[in-house]
Order: structure tokens, then sequence, then C-alpha cells
């Protein structure tokens, strides 16, 4: 059971934060950000099993490759994006935590224009008015 | 895991140790050689975190193809 040793590991984690942020704010914020670390390898190894799940399931229902990367990777930048949001407001940085979210949803934007474009030329091809 | 748990550990007991000698320090009236000791086990803790960082952006990296 992974879950146990996860809260577990966050309530020793809050117990030395607050031990340690009187005398040295610093270095608790480094055991927070080596804790949120921890936790994340731990789960990534699940999201892998979940990722060849899915992946199998896509070939199966026969979905474009390209495509499915491309989600693959937008999931991706949504995760790291927030992952990085929620260490900066850890740090109390939340306008950095705010720009760090604007640039995801950018790159996501950026990430997902090509399938837009054939979202767009698809439709352009079924109306009936000329768009060729 | 275990090795994870053992890392945080000494990172949480450097903080505690250095926080103790700059006081010891402070109290000697020795005021450089109190931050020079708080700057070095700043410096110690922080290439632990980010040897890890490291580890969880190569694996971020492989999971999601970013490259």
């Amino acid at each position: 059971m992974e879950l146990i040793h996860i809260v577990g590991l966050s309530c020793v984690v809050a117990l030395l934060v607050l031990v340690l942020r009187e005398h040295h704010p610093t270095i608790a914020f480094l055991v927070v950000l080596f804790a949120a670390v921890i936790v994340l390898l731990l789960i990534f190894h699940h999201v892998r099993d979940a990722f060849v799940l899915v992946r199998a399931l896509a070939a199966q229902a026969g979905v474009d490759e390209i495509f499915f990367t491309t989600m693959i990777k937008m999931i991706g930048i949504a995760y790291v994006a927030e992952i990085g949001a929620h260490i900066m407001r850890d740090a109390q940085l939340a306008s950095m935590a705010a720009h760090i979210e604007l640039a995801g949803k950018v790159l996501l934007l950026v990430m997902a224009m090509p399938i837009l474009t054939t979202v767009i030329q698809t439709i352009a091809h079924i109306l009936p008015f000329g768009a060729t | 895991m275990n090795q994870d748990m053992q890392t945080l550990f000494q990172i949480a007991a450097i903080g505690i140790i250095v926080a103790m000698i700059h006081t010891v320090l402070k109290q000697m009236d020795k005021e450089d050689y109190a931050h020079w000791v708080t700057l070095i086990g700043f410096v110690v803790v922080l290439f632990m975190v980010v040897r890890k960082l490291n580890m969880l952006f190569s694996e971020i990296k492989t999971l999601f193809f970013l490259q």
C-alpha cells in the first residue's frame, strides 16, 4: 500500500518543516522540495503503467500515433506546470506561480496547434459552401 | 524509498545542526563565520536536492516524450 507510505512521509515532512522553519526557512523549503520529488518519483511508475494501457487501447481503436504522442506531451506539460506552480506557491511566490501557469497554457496552445489545424481543415472540407 | 527517507532526514539534520552552529558562533561574536557556515550548509543541501530533481525531470522527459 503505497498511499500509506506517502501520507506517512508527508506527516514526517510537515513535522520537520515546522521544526526547521523558525531557524532556517531556506532549508525548510528544500526539505519540502525534496519530499515533493520523492512522492512524484514514487507515483510516476504507476503513471507509466497507465500509459501502457492507454497506448494499447489507442492502438486498438486506430488512433494516429502522432495525435496520441501529442496528447501525452500535453499531459506532461500540464503536469510540469502544475508542479512548478505549486512549488512556487510553497515558496510564497504567487506571482511566479501565475507566470508558470500562463507559460504552461501558452505552450499547450502551441502544441495543440497542428491538431487544431487538422480539425479546422476537416470542418472546412465537410462544409458545403466552397471552402476547399 | 528507504534511501530517499535517509536523505530527507539527512537534509533536516543538516538544517538543524547548521542552525545550532550559527547560534553558537553568533554568541561568540563571530558573525562572519556564522554566515559562511550557513551558506555552506545550504549549498550541500542544495546539491542533494538538485540531484534528485534532475532524476525527476529526466523521468518526466522519458515518460511524457518531451524530447
